[in-house]
């Protein structure tokens, strides 16, 4: 059974029809990536699993549980954790404030501390840091925080809104080495993008999303020589 | 010299630096000195050229009637800035840039405040028309009322803070705690020739504890009620919704406190402990005290708090409240026997001479007198401990640290776990504890309550939130300090010097014409960041 399974969803923004039945499930360890265009409802997908927006028809699934009923701060306890687009660090708290905001859900202290040394270790930069402002930081260093601060809920499952935007390309690198790393400690991740090459290079498994349908699924590789991906997402004629 | 020839002198002396001024260049063409500053040095220049010229012998301390030591001193130098500030503005004022009606008008306004702040303000200090005993009582006044209208401040900045709305009700939230608990302190008050207890009397410490109490609670249950019932539903609707709903809200429960207590105007009854001024034996006793406080909330948190959360995850809570309960006890049990003992130590340690005792009418040297009544120092060291206690919590706590970050991102701060709701709900509670507070510490100065009594305070407080940039904590507090202290001062220092009669009614009026200069000049505020770059 896999462990993250969305059903037939359908979500609306107003009148706006932006998720046309999706269907996807995440096995647990795997990294799966969801490409598209902007505007495909990449982020709409992600926002439904979360419960930010609700699904007006389907369900989204977690370990068999049905999440379309729990509120919003509860779904983090379930083990479901996102980095919003645009990364949504708290600017105006400091880089340790944020972190303790991503353990919101936790009380023990000692594990607070064992997770915080592991984010630390994930991302020294952010140690460096830790009693400055998150606004101050850098883009690089807002995404660190941002991944650092979902990690610190003990999340089952990552969900990760984009992380190379407007990110140089060495960063990127450096951000998706670091997804890589966290994959490999245990964590199962969905991660959208619209780099589809970075994407399908990481990834297990990859679906493509055309405006608010699913038009592809397979493995990362078979993607990746996939002859509509690589003219719409790859840029190869 | 005459006085024409004179300020004749200045007029060209003042324009003539401020066009020097404005052609001082840097290499990228901006100004050196900014009109406003060279308005200020051309100003004290023109002051300091006056003053010699009047030291010297050509003195027109004619224009002022001015007879004391200090007056032409002041007089001559004030007269030379009257002169010198406002031209040399002009002057050095770059017209070259885009120069509208508007830009004209609000330096005309900024001119005629400066004349009106510096003139009024040196005829009144020239011609000493209050000793400085008297000014000190103007000062600590502003102060005691400045605390109050910061504690209301909070509860405007805590909401618009985290929701962006202005809760007009907030001023209502402040009289339903005060008014309720007028009638439990009347029945504390009731002597006993009259089938009472006079329980305020022989235990005031208790009675006010419970006054206290009953207001917070009063004032937090409308508090709650109202965001249930009016804000919630109105959560998603356009800004000006709410904000009209929030004056509607204003309008009802004054009228429905109006249908329960009656239209009358309530006398507060006299605390008995509280009349009269400061003992140097009661300061110290405050001063024992708040060190028991600090050392018991150092322990409770260096030693206590860690071993807590780690038995008992849950208990976040408890440090504060058992460092709360502790203080509540050692001021109850600790301050008679330790005042005495402060009081005999301090007759050992410095014996009081004979004389001095018969001409103070004194016995000890714990009854020499401050010059701060009781009451004014209850509510400026209690509105001051307040206002650092909801700082702790909103820096130091998780529902602090939630309560931020709500702030600034709801939708983030859900997929944290918090539940926005709630958060929303314990910002409205600490706003309204703070006006239930406010509302007795209010009651006890001006000995009063009605059902009206929300509306200019609110009113006041809400300046003095914007006074310090809303949304900004330690702003609200520095603005209803500040608001407080201009009002309590500026009727004497400012008007009274212009010849204005019965000036001190005219204190509403320097008030909000400060909310006025705060819009038009700094939008934002004394702490407020700018807007447009708070985003970044």
């Amino acid at each position: 059974m896999s462990l993250l399974e969305i059903k037939d969803v359908h979500s609306y923004y107003g009148a706006i029809h932006a998720l046309k039945g999706i269907t996807l499930s995440v096995d647990e360890g795997e990294i799966v990536t969801l490409i598209g265009a902007n505007g495909a409802g990449k982020s709409t997908t992600l926002k439904t699993i979360s419960g930010i927006v609700r699904p007006r028809h389907g369900a989204v699934v977690l370990a068999g549980e049905d999440l379309s009923n729990v509120a919003t701060h509860d779904i983090v306890t379930k083990g479901i954790s996102q980095v919003p687009e645009g990364r949504g660090v708290f600017a105006r708290l400091t880089v340790l404030e944020n972190l303790e905001m991503g353990a919101y859900i936790h009380n023990d202290n000692q594990q607070l501390a064992d997770d915080l040394a592991r984010v630390f270790d994930i991302f020294p930069r952010l140690k460096e840091r830790y009693k400055q402002a998150a606004g101050t930081l850098s883009g690089g260093e807002q995404q660190m925080l941002a991944m650092g601060r979902a990690l610190m809920a003990r999340p089952k499952v990552l969900l990760l809104d984009e992380p190379s935007m407007g990110l140089a390309p060495l960063l990127v690198k450096n951000i998706f080495e670091t997804i890589i790393t966290i994959n490999n400690e245990g964590t199962t991740i969905l991660l959208v993008e619209q780099n589809a090459r970075m994407a399908l290079e990481i990834a297990t498994r990859g679906y493509v999303i055309q405006t608010g349908e699913i038009v592809l699924e397979d493995d990362a590789k078979a993607l990746q020589s996939n002859e509509m991906v690589q003219k719409a997402y790859l840029g190869i004629d | 010299m005459s006085l024409t020839s004179n300020v004749l002198l200045y007029i060209i002396v003042s324009y003539g630096l401020g066009y020097l001024f404005r052609n001082l260049k840097n290499p990228d063409d901006t100004p050196k000195i900014n009109w406003q500053m060279a308005g200020v040095i051309i100003g004290v220049t023109c002051a300091v050229a006056n003053l010699g010229l009047a030291l010297a012998g050509s003195s027109f301390g004619g224009a002022f009637n001015l007879d004391q030591p200090l007056g032409p001193i002041i007089g001559n130098l004030g007269t030379g800035l009257l002169i010198g500030l406002p031209i040399g503005m002009i002057a050095a004022y770059d017209m070259s840039k885009r120069f509208t009606i508007i830009d004209a008008w609000l330096l005309f306004f900024k001119i005629a405040i400066i004349y009106v702040v510096i003139g009024g303000s040196i005829s009144s200090l020239a011609v000493p028309r209050y000793t400085t005993e008297q000014w000190f009582d103007f000062f600590i006044f502003g102060l005691a009322q400045g605390g109050i209208y910061a504690l209301i401040a909070l509860g405007y900045t805590l909401v618009y803070g985290i929701l962006f709305m202005i809760n007009f009700a907030h001023g209502e939230v402040f009289m339903a705690g005060a008014f309720t608990a007028f009638f439990i302190a009347r029945r504390l008050a009731e002597p006993a020739v009259e089938g009472g207890s006079a329980y305020l009397d022989t235990n005031p410490f208790m009675s006010l504890v419970l006054i206290f109490a009953v207001s917070m609670i009063t004032s937090t249950v409308v508090a709650v009620l109202l965001e249930r019932i009016a804000y919630r539903p109105l959560r998603r609707a356009p800004r000006l919704v709410p904000l009209i709903t929030a004056i509607g809200a204003s309008f009802f429960l004054q009228y429905t406190f109006r249908g329960f207590y009656g239209s009358g105007v309530q006398a507060y009854p006299q605390v008995n402990a509280l009349k009269g001024d400061l003992q140097v034996a009661d300061f110290m006793l405050f001063i024992a005290l708040l060190l028991i406080g600090l050392i018991t909330y150092f322990a409770t948190t260096l030693l206590l708090s860690n071993r807590l959360k780690k038995a008992l995850p849950h208990l976040g809570w408890a440090p504060p409240t058992i460092i709360g309960i502790i203080i509540l006890l050692a001021l109850y049990l600790l301050s008679s026997p330790l005042q005495s003992v402060l009081v005999s130590g301090a007759n050992i340690a410095f014996p009081l001479a004979p004389e001095m005792a018969t001409e103070l009418e004194i016995t000890t040297r714990g009854e020499y007198e401050l010059p701060i009544s009781r009451i004014q120092f209850v509510i400026i060291t209690s509105s001051i401990l307040m206002m650092l206690g909801l700082y702790t919590v909103v820096q130091r706590t998780k529902i602090g640290r939630a309560m931020r970050a709500v702030a600034e991102d709801k939708d983030v701060a859900a997929l944290m776990g918090v539940d926005v709701d709630r958060v929303i709900t314990m910002t409205f509670v600490m706003g309204a504890m703070l006006a239930g507070a406010a509302g007795v510490l209010y009651a006890l100065i001006f000995r009063q309550v009605h059902f009206f009594m929300g509306f200019l305070p609110g009113l006041k407080a809400f300046t003095a939130a914007v006074l310090g940039g809303i949304g900004n904590i330690p702003g609200a507090m520095l603005g209803g300090f500040f608001l407080g202290i201009v009002e309590s001062l500026g009727p004497s220092l400012f008007l009274e010097g212009l010849g204005i009669p019965a000036a001190y009614q005219l204190k509403d009026v320097i008030a909000f014409t400060m909310l006025v200069l705060v819009l038009i000049f700094r939008p934002a505020g004394i702490m407020g960041v700018d807007l447009s770059k708070k985003k970044a």
